[in-house]
């Protein structure tokens, strides 16, 4: 099943090469990325019966393997390269489900999307956005650490095309594509080499991440002070450019404004959770004690990525590099909740009676992965409205927009929506995610919270200020009075995304047990007996 | 026995046969019929690919892959005639006498070998039809791969030292092909002097040996350099005297500045041709010399790998980013990736992880060669249409020819070292290779080199993406066997990444007849 999930993208875009002619290639593109999402559906909704799912059922790996994976669910395990104790080993839990369920979905829409708005080079497009979609899903899924780099790199070649072939020509795209691909390099690169160290000094030799974990407090590479944090630092690194956290961030506003919609859409809503995934399912299992003592500093950059993210958003002229720089804002939220829960002792997470530690990690840790999925649902939903402003005005200046509240009411209303949704309006989605963090953190990062809060005001400052009244409000110009509004395809593409930004902000229980039941598990594995 | 001896020198013997068949053919045919003399160079080369799995069988007649390859090795030697032995029983008198042996790393660059000649011939055929003396090119070029294999199998300093010579005249030779080409010539030449030089300084540091042990075969001055420390000094002085030759072949900082002009003059084949052969043979040796006579200095020549290393892949790294020339870049990214194997020399450690430094060498080899072959095949071809070898006329190239240009990539992305591509396994193996071995610095060196080469890698794929058709710029053809031989060269570079396991094995079996290194 995850599998097929995983692969079927990239058959897809192999089939996409033999097409004839565009029409074919959009359509056929379209209808297939269906397939995963549908798959992806069925796997979420049958969630409740998952434990009986777990990995006996489709192993042929070790027993030791099959013993620590018990907490992952439809998986997969084949011996791959037995030399070096590397497996294909997938199998998922409540904090990658939504993430996998989240990219399908994404995907389908900016294929949607694109369909109307790509024109030149069709064919090499929708292959390579399929391509992409396997290596982000390949990530969440990979439970070997060989395997998960290799996911983790695959998706930068056909995001460096994306960025280079369709970007915007006045954004020097070519700079910011290659730009992206050094700055992840950079950071992956050296994941490499800690994964290379994690191998060498474990215990059996494994690139397993259920298994590392779980042989974690015998092994070499955790005891040893100076090999854990070599290899924490490694980590980190990536995934604190690939999120990204302050001060790695400088690549994201270049590749956002430069790619296309799409491109934008899938690389604010998918591509960066690739790190805040990194965080959770490596580094707070892996490395309890290292992060332990890196916590406060993390925390600080964080809070540090929430303030500086919204001062520069406020700051912007353009549309798009504003919501850009809302990205580096809304994941140090995301960082934060992560670093809170990473703040827990050992003692505090094993002793109930030291005070409801446990709990409040937990809410940090469920309130970082839920703002992890609406951050995808609604900086994607921004990235698809600043796309279909410039495909009509053909400019991001905030200073030559104003009153299209009046002039374009149902592109008005959506935008008005989305940029509560993002600012955290009690009752929108955004809200729900990041709440549960400062919530979850106050116990343990109390002087560090008080300054996110701040930056929650000034996360409404900018969406007040610069979205809301520059687009929405004011007197409309001469000139776009006869601005079209939405059309069809375009109110299809996002009212998915409209929707989810309501009911999870009504009723968020649906996505956060899902969560829950594995971040209890993390929490109970980071603690060491 | 004795008469079947013959089969474990069987490929290269068929390979020097045929040579010396084309020769006297294109003598008869005075220079006609060249395309046929082109087809019997590539016979003799699957003759001798399919030879070698079937010495390396002879005692475990056995599928090659999966199971191990047989024990036996044969030594040739004057004073003992041939013998063929059991690699556990070998008697101290008959290594001593041993020239050449026949071991499995002898048969793991024999398919190296092999595969490196087919490719290649596969590529010169439709170069090679608009130019004249063609047939003299096949049997030279039968000649440099039969000497490559000899240099990998030489037991003996003479041995070494003779096939050294021979690959370097008959390079030298191929190199200035081009008779009417000022470029080719001045390569040529460079390349001769050198040469000529790094021989001279190798020979002394071959008699050191020599002079000091009074023998000359490679195991058994290991023997006495090991039983006596007296000789720490004088041998790690004669290594950094032969490491002057075989850097010189491998194209090691400093003894690389002939490369780029050689690789800029030779045609494009020799070209590709260069980037590959002599290099590896070049590491075949310094395995062998490191593992046989050397291993008790590990300290010493640690340090002495791990800086040249470091060297070679910067200085190779850093110049390529300003080259603008097709040729002249791949000629600075292959002495920045000789430096990446410098590395899994340097982290040979004789532990019996599978990450050993003799294993990631023999693997980086393998994972370059196709690579490598690959990214020249793509120059050759829009070379041939269009005589375009500089990047800025690469322009469109997605329009004018998709499948060069997507291949492009794939190569490109290899030699960056990112997945799913052989080069990735390759720098995966050489960085664990140092990690194990405690060189853990030189392995974060090695991934911020990679982290450089990536963008002299995506200058040369840019403008074939980015980039607008030029005017009047040609749809870009090729012959089928060119095609053929870029479309194995891809499959295979994708497929040892995602089935690494066979080659894995072979670069064990090749690994194990260093008894102190992997057991």
């Amino acid at each position: 099943m995850l599998s097929a999930i995983t692969f079927l993208p990239l058959l897809g875009a192999i089939i996409i090469l033999f097409l004839p002619n565009d029409n074919a290639i959009k359509r056929f593109a379209i209808l297939w990325s269906i397939i995963p999402l549908a798959l992806a559906t069925v796997a979420w909704v049958v969630f409740p019966t998952w434990p009986e799912f777990t990995m006996m059922n489709g192993s042929w790996c070790s027993p030791e393997i099959n013993a620590a994976s018990l907490e992952y669910y439809l998986g997969e395990c084949i011996p791959w390269i037995p030399a070096l104790g590397i497996q294909y080993h997938v199998g998922i839990d409540g904090i990658s489900m939504p993430l996998i369920w989240l990219t399908t979905l994404l995907t389908t829409l900016s294929l949607f999307y694109s369909a109307r708005n790509i024109s030149t080079r069709v064919k090499e497009f929708f292959a390579l956005f399929l391509l992409l979609e396997t290596g982000m899903l390949g990530v969440f899924v990979s439970l070997d650490l060989f395997l998960f780099y290799i996911f983790w790199e695959i998706g930068l070649v056909p995001m460096y095309f994306l960025i280079g072939i369709w970007g915007h020509e006045q954004d020097r795209p070519q700079y910011a594509a290659i730009k992206f691909f050094l700055y992840t390099l950079a950071g992956s690169v050296f994941m490499l080499l800690a994964i290379i160290a994690l191998y060498l000094f474990s215990t059996p030799n494994t690139f397993d991440i259920p298994l590392l974990t779980a042989t974690r407090d015998n092994s070499v590479w955790a005891k040893d002070v100076l090999i854990s944090t070599a290899a924490f630092i490694g980590f980190f690194l990536a995934f604190a450019i690939k999120m990204p956290l302050f001060p790695f961030h400088t690549w994201l506003p270049d590749a956002h404004t430069a790619a296309p919609t799409a491109g934008s859409v899938v690389l604010a809503g998918i591509l960066l959770k690739l790190g805040g995934y990194g965080f959770i399912r490596i580094l707070l299992p892996m490395f309890p004690g290292t992060f332990n003592s890196f916590a406060i500093g993390i925390g600080a950059l964080a809070v540090i990525s929430i303030v500086y993210g919204s001062l520069v958003a406020m700051a912007q002229t353009d549309f798009k590099r504003l919501v850009a720089y809302s990205s580096v804002n809304h994941m140090g939220f995301v960082v934060l909740g992560f670093a809170a829960a990473a703040a827990l002792t050992n003692e505090q997470l094993i002793n109930p009676e030291l005070g409801n530690y446990f709990n409040s990690g937990a809410t940090a840790i469920n309130g970082a992965v839920l703002a992890m999925f609406t951050h995808g649902v609604i900086t994607g939903g921004l990235f698809f409205l600043v796309g279909m402003l410039y495909e009509r005005t053909h400019t991001r200046e905030l200073a030559q927009f104003g009153g299209f509240m009046a002039t374009v009411p149902i592109y008005g209303g959506l935008l008005l929506l989305t940029a509560f949704a993002s600012l955290g309006l009690p009752g929108l989605a955004g809200f729900v995610g990041e709440f549960l963090v400062l919530r979850g953190s106050y116990t343990t990062l109390t002087l560090l919270t008080f300054i996110a809060v701040i930056g929650v005001i000034f996360t409404a400052a900018y969406f007040l200020w610069r979205v809301v009244q520059k687009v929405l409000l004011g007197k409309a110009d001469e000139k776009w009075v006869n601005l079209p509004d939405l059309r069809g395809y375009e109110v299809l593409t996002l009212v998915p995304l409209a929707v989810l930004m309501i009911v999870i902000g009504i009723y968020p229980n649906w996505i956060l047990d899902t969560i829950n039941a594995a971040t209890e598990v993390i929490l109970k594995t980071m603690a060491s007996v | 026995m004795d008469g079947l001896v013959l089969l474990y020198l069987s490929p290269e013997l068929v390979l020097i046969a045929a040579a010396l068949l084309i020769f006297g053919l294109d003598l008869l045919w005075r220079g006609r019929k060249s395309q046929t003399l082109g087809f019997v160079a590539l016979g003799a080369l699957v003759v001798a690919l399919i030879l070698t799995p079937i010495i390396a069988l002879r005692s475990a007649p056995t599928l090659p892959f999966g199971v191990e390859w047989g024990n036996q090795i044969a030594l040739f030697c004057g004073a003992c005639g041939q013998t063929v032995v059991d690699i556990s029983y070998w008697s101290p008198q008959q290594i001593a006498d041993a020239l050449y042996v026949s071991d499995n790393l002898t048969n793991f660059f024999r398919l190296i070998g092999c595969v490196t000649g087919i490719v290649i011939l596969l590529a010169s055929y439709e170069y090679m039809a608009t130019r004249k003396y063609a047939g003299e090119f096949y049997g030279m070029f039968l000649l440099a791969v039969a000497s490559m294999i000899m240099l990998a199998g030489s037991a003996n300093l003479l041995m070494i030292f003779l096939s050294l010579e021979f690959l370097s005249i008959v390079s030298y030779i191929m190199t200035g092909y081009l008779r009417e080409n000022k470029l080719s010539n001045e390569a040529a030449i460079k390349y001769f002097l050198f040469g000529a030089i790094a021989s001279a300084v190798m020979l002394y540091g071959l008699s050191l040996f020599y002079g000091a042990t009074g023998s000359l075969n490679l195991v058994e001055i290991g023997h006495v350099v090991t039983t006596d420390t007296n000789y720490e000094v004088l041998s790690l002085f004669a290594l950094a005297l032969v490491m002057a030759g075989i850097g010189f072949k491998i194209a090691l900082v400093p003894f690389h500045q002939w490369a780029p002009d050689a690789y800029e003059g030779a045609p494009t084949p020799v070209t590709a041709f260069l980037s590959v052969g002599p290099k590896v043979a070049g590491f075949a040796v310094l395995l062998r010399l490191t593992l046989e006579v050397m291993f008790v200095y590990r300290v010493d020549w640690v340090i002495l790998y791990s800086l040249i290393a470091v060297v070679t892949m910067t200085l190779g790294n850093v110049i390529a980013l300003v080259q603008s020339n097709v040729k002249r870049l791949l000629a600075y990214s292959s002495i920045a990736q000789a430096g990446y194997m410098m590395i899994g020399m340097a982290s040979i450690s004789g532990s019996s992880n599978p990450l050993e430094g003799v294993n990631a060498v023999l693997i980086y080899i393998a994972a370059y060669l196709f690579t490598n072959l690959g990214a020249f095949l793509v120059v050759i071809a829009i070379e041939n249409k269009t005589g375009a070898v500089d990047i800025s006329q690469y322009g469109g190239m997605i329009k004018r020819a998709p499948l060069l240009a997507v291949l492009m990539v794939f190569f490109m992305l290899s030699l960056a070292g990112i997945p799913p591509t052989a080069g990735f396994l390759g720098k995966f193996f050489v960085f664990g290779s140092a990690v194990n071995a405690g060189l853990g610095w030189l392995a974060v060196l090695g991934v911020i080199n990679s982290l450089i080469s990536v963008y002299y890698y995506f200058r040369v794929i840019r403008p074939m993406f980015f980039d607008p058709v030029p005017e009047g710029a040609p749809v870009i053809t090729f012959d089928p066997w060119l095609r053929f031989g870029l479309v194995v060269s891809a499959i295979a570079t994708l497929l040892i990444m995602l089935f690494p396991m066979p080659l894995f094995n072979l670069a064990t079996y090749g690994a194990q007849i260093f008894g102190v290194a992997v057991r």
